[in-house]
């Protein structure tokens, strides 16, 4: 199978020279880093974490995260909700154009006086 | 942990359950002492906490919120937006309780803890991608004051009524 990609300079030129480096074709070496990749992936939905060790135990175990496994991560602890056709089509209305960011957000972001939620506080907020 | 001019929250621990937090709502207290820290050793969602000046008089736990996260259907969106989403489900962060203990209002720790929620949803919309915040109001008036931060009310005939902020409001502000 053929498969076409597209890489940054940077990491095209990475790849060629560790190809280069460990005497491989560029297809063996995407094919291990694949392979290597999918059990990654497939660990991560288990739970499971990908750690470095430090051959000298000098160093502390480092953890490696990627955005792709930490949404893995958002997504096996997401909480299920169940959503009308209404409330989607708002919602894909709010993304569609969502248009400015209102001038209380502005101020409470900016740590500025807002009219307060004390009021609220008193019964719990959204709670 | 999170600092803002001296404000700060950081992971419930174990022991905050039993430390007596009261914010007047039965349930949330009931939450917080009874489920939030099992949710959280289960991985059902975070809980921050923002912690009192014991020595000042203050109680140990002057607020706490959740985060976790939902998911929008996708399918139902894309028929909406054209196609326009990824294959998989759209990750939103619900903000999912908020409570403020009675010794910690009027200081405006509740607009304090809802700006540290925020900036934390921010933060991990970098890393994971988030298409907005999502808050069940629980009245009328809970629905007013997030209406005025931009909330758009999702349309329901009940309480709680979800209410969504895109995320791209809280990316376009210096503070978030």
């Amino acid at each position: 199978m053929r498969f076409e990609a597209t890489l940054s300079d940077v990491r095209g030129k990475v790849l060629i020279a560790m190809a280069e480096d460990l005497g491989m074709s560029r297809s063996q070496l995407l094919d291990e880093a694949l392979a290597l990749w999918l059990e990654v992936i497939e660990g991560r939905r288990r739970g499971a974490r990908v750690v470095v060790v430090d051959p000298t135990g000098d160093q502390p175990d480092r953890e490696l995260v990627t955005p792709s496994m930490a949404h893995l991560d958002w997504w096996r602890h997401r909480t299920d909700r169940a959503w009308t056709p209404e409330q989607l089509r708002r919602m894909a209305e709010v993304l569609e154009r969502p248009g400015e960011p209102a001038e209380a957000l502005r101020r409470l972001m900016a740590g500025e006086d807002v009219e307060g939620p004390e009021e609220l506080e008193a019964q719990g907020i959204g709670g | 942990m999170s600092q803002d001019d001296g404000f700060c929250t950081d992971l419930m621990r174990g022991d905050d359950a039993q430390t007596g937090f009261t914010c007047g709502v039965r349930a949330l207290d009931d939450y917080f002492a009874r489920h939030a820290w099992p949710n959280m050793t289960r991985g059902l969602g975070r809980t921050w906490v923002y912690r009192g000046d014991v020595e000042a008089g203050d109680p140990p736990i002057l607020a706490f919120y959740t985060l976790s996260m939902a998911a929008a259907d996708t399918p139902e969106l894309r028929a909406h937006l054209g196609g326009r989403l990824p294959r998989y489900p759209v990750p939103v962060a619900l903000l999912g309780r908020l409570g403020v203990h009675v010794q910690g209002r009027g200081r405006g720790t509740g607009l304090k803890v809802i700006r540290d929620a925020f900036r934390r949803i921010h933060a991990a919309a970098a890393q994971v991608g988030c298409a907005g915040v999502l808050v069940d109001a629980k009245d009328a008036g809970a629905a007013a004051w997030y209406g005025r931060l931009g909330f758009v009310d999702l349309g329901s005939a009940d309480w709680p009524r979800p209410m969504f902020l895109p995320q791209s409001h809280l990316a376009a502000l210096p503070g978030a």
